[in-house]
């Protein structure tokens, strides 16, 4: 029986921490939307800023944003997507009419 | 209740006698929703917050494309948007890419408009004249700019010139600034060498949302070597990019998948003869068919549910207490800057559960299954092999 | 009435295949409750076959087996179970013990599917951990454990259910003069508790013993001579 009670109690114990997690998630989120995440967008705001700098390989890695649907190729017609980034970000297309 | 406390203390005994294979499965299980459950929280958080901090970007901006590729943006073609009607205001932005030599890193090089600013999240403060700069956490960090307090790139007439760094971003709002040099509009035309009469594109301001899509094709229209990027379109590209469709799914279906081929591999070392042997023995002392199935249900439910919830709080402390540093050097590809990521520790329930049930059901399928049609079996002939 | 009784029983393994083998052809007999009955014949004979197929744990290929006048050749699994957990304790020639699980587990098997605590297993084990000598190694690993040993666990989980039938496949077989005498003693209290004992021996000094009063002798799968004292 102190098998069973002892695997019982980890994964009790497992749900709770998973449980807590997700509490603690739930109540941080608003204070930092309010501060950090205000912070963050006064400097996107004033910079003009349209992009995350998580990609800094290439232009239409580091602005997907700003890059048409086959920058990915435009240096050179038949070059192959050679940036590790290319396979993560799918290529951008926005559908030229849109409802809002 | 107490059966089943006594088939689970006993499913525990088993797993204890195949103690190699029991902790091979455990592990590579453990790993592999670690790693599902990273990506998960990972772009969910990052798709949160970019929700919100790009509420502050531009409400339109006007790109001129030539030959396909962007080209420099005549700066007269302001005069002519301002007077569209829903405009509120143009402004010309300079910024360009850098690549240094020095430590192979590419600098995004952006020019700030006028103004001395602060921010709440860059110590100091943004450049005020031509020989300042403010910079990422990540340029300084590679550049030793900290320290120094300055900064040499060379311009596009290959000469050396030297900024004194007047602010350095926050190590918080590196996903945004970690690769940022800014100085001030004037230094950048003339460090790129940017013809006097050009921009490299506008940033329009449209207060009313409504009339973005309006303004946007009115620019079109006007000038058709124009291509207008609306602030919509702008935060579309970063769901596309964390896409709910493409990420999640992908992340849940690919969980799926791994929890088949683990269930595959176990089911092609197949239930061994020894394991047969037992459930014959089982049965043959008057374990009911349904008390053998309970006992691989358990089995099952104790391996996944277990390797589910470590790999989950794992992968939570891995992305929201460790910087996702193993995820982060998978996604980093070639950058040679790549942001730490300061995340806001949070998960969709909903995506936890249907990951959840994509990793642990097939698991729990895959042990009682097999065990089925030996279950069924007279215990006499299973006993004998 | 009899309590366990069999007609014209069949067993053929691997019908229909180049290496069809017809164990059992035609065997009938009938053991009454409180007998001790005793199966003998050379390797081969069918004597593992017929203490099975007794034991509802195989179906015969023809033929009809009653235990207390029902007929459990036709019966659905389920109620095989219950009639193997709650009549029959088997003693396997091969002992089918599970080898990495302590003397106490083995033992307790046969009760973790019930609802009984775990002190009331306890309870039940002692006093036939006790009577066969093997107390003191029961935290042991099976497989650490001697030929005599394991036989003498193997009993113990027959006898852990209380049942009214117990089946012993060659229980002496590596147990010494002495131990078989035990065993033999052990049998005789349990006999004159009322249960019903089935033996399949070669062990002379089975056949020899006073306890046994019929003998069933066996050739080729079937029966050759019953003798009754
Ligand atoms: N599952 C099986 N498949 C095929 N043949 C079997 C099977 N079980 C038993 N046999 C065969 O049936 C015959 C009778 O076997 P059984 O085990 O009943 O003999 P036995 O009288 O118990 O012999 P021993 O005294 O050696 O234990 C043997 O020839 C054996 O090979
Ligand atoms: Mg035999």
């Amino acid at each position: 029986m102190i098998k069973g009670k002892i695997f019982i109690g980890f994964i009790a114990l497992e749900c709770l921490m998973l449980v807590s997690a997700y509490l603690h998630g739930r109540t941080i989120q608003p204070s930092n939307q309010a501060s950090q995440w205000q912070a963050k967008r006064a400097v996107v705001l004033r910079l003009g800023l349209t992009d995350f700098a998580l990609w800094t390989e290439a232009r239409y890695t580091r602005h997907p944003s700003q890059a048409d649907f086959f920058s990915a190729f435009q240096d050179f017609p038949a070059s192959p997507d050679h940036f590790p980034a290319g396979s993560i970000i799918a290529p951008i297309h926005i559908p030229a009419k849109e409802t809002p | 209740m107490s059966k089943h406390f006594k088939i689970i203390d006993y499913a525990i005994s088993s797993l204890l006698r195949r103690k190699y294979k029991s902790i091979a499965i455990l592990v590579a299980y453990t790993i592999t929703v670690a790693m599902l459950a990273s990506v998960l929280f990972l772009t969910h958080s990052l798709r949160t917050e970019t929700t919100f901090v790009l509420q502050g970007v531009p409400d339109l901006i006007v790109q001129r494309m030539l030959g396909g590729r962007h080209e420099l943006i005549p700066l007269n073609y302001a005069e002519t948007i301002k007077t569209i009607r829903g405009v509120a205001g143009i402004t010309p932005r300079y910024w360009g890419y850098y690549y240094d030599p020095l430590t192979e890193a590419n600098y995004t090089l952006l020019g700030t408009g006028s103004g001395v600013a602060t921010l709440d999240l860059l110590e100091g403060r943004l450049p005020g004249s031509v020989d300042e700069c403010a910079i990422g956490a990540g340029v300084a960090a590679l550049r030793g700019s900290d320290q120094s307090k300055e900064l040499i790139l060379v311009n596009s007439r290959n000469t050396g010139v030297l900024f004194e760094v007047s602010g350095i971003f926050h190590t918080a709002s590196t996903l945004l600034t970690n690769d940022l040099v800014v100085l001030n509009d004037p230094a950048v035309v003339d460090f790129f060498g940017f013809p006097p009469d050009k921009a490299t594109d506008f940033a329009v301001r449209v207060p009313n949302s409504n009339e973005v899509q309006t303004v946007a094709a009115k620019i079109k229209r006007l000038f058709p070597d124009t291509r207008p990027i609306t602030k919509r379109e702008l935060i579309r590209t970063y769901d596309m990019v964390f896409n709910w469709r493409s990420g999640m799914m992908l992340t849940v279906f690919s969980a799926a998948i791994i929890a088949l081929c683990i269930m595959a591999w176990d089911k092609a070392t197949g239930i061994s003869a020894e394991e047969k042997q037992e459930i014959g023995i089982l049965k043959a002392i008057g374990w009911d068919t349904a008390d053998v199935l309970a006992l691989k249900f358990w089995e099952g439910l104790i391996i996944s549910m277990t390797s589910f919830l470590t790999g989950v709080l794992l992968s939570y402390l891995h992305v929201f207490y460790c910087n996702a540093f193993i995820l982060s050097a998978v996604i980093k590809g070639w950058s040679v800057l790549f942001p730490t990521f300061h995340l806001t520790p949070s998960f969709n329930l909903f995506h936890l559960l249907t990951m959840g049930f994509f990793t642990v059901i097939p698991y729990i399928a895959s042990t009682v299954i097999p065990s089925w049609k030996t279950a069924i079996t007279d215990p006499e002939s299973v006993m004998r092999g | 009435m009899a309590l366990i009784t069999v007609e014209q029983v069949s067993k053929i393994y691997n019908s229909g295949m180049a290496d069809e083998l017809t164990a059992l052809e035609a065997v009938s007999l009938s053991i009454d409750n409180g007998e001790v009955a005793v199966l003998t014949g050379p390797s081969g004979s069918g004597k593992t076959s017929l203490l099975s197929l007794i034991g509802c744990m195989a179906r015969p290929t023809q033929g009809k087996i009653f235990v207390d006048g029902k007929d459990v050749v036709k019966l659905p699994e389920r109620f095989l179970t219950n009639i193997r957990r709650q009549r029959f304790g088997f003693i396997f020639q091969q002992f089918h013990l599970i080898r990495e699980l302590s003397v106490l587990n083995n033992i307790l098997l046969p009760l973790f599917p019930l609802q009984i605590g775990p002190r009331l297993m306890q309870d039940k084990a002692v006093p036939i951990l006790e009577q066969l000598k093997i107390a003191e190694k029961k935290q042991l690993q099976v497989k650490k454990l001697s030929g005599g040993e394991q036989q003498r666990v193997a009993i113990a989980r027959a006898l852990i259910n209380d049942p009214q039938i117990i089946i012993a496949d060659e229980p002496t077989a590596h147990l010494d003069s002495k131990l078989a005498q035990e065993f033999m003693d052990i049998l005789a209290v349990l006999n004159r508790e009322g249960k019903t004992i089935i033996i399949a021996s070669h062990d002379p000094f089975i056949h020899n013993h006073r306890l046994v009063n019929k003998t069933i002798s066996m050739r080729d799968g079937r029966i050759e001579g019953i003798a009754s004292r």
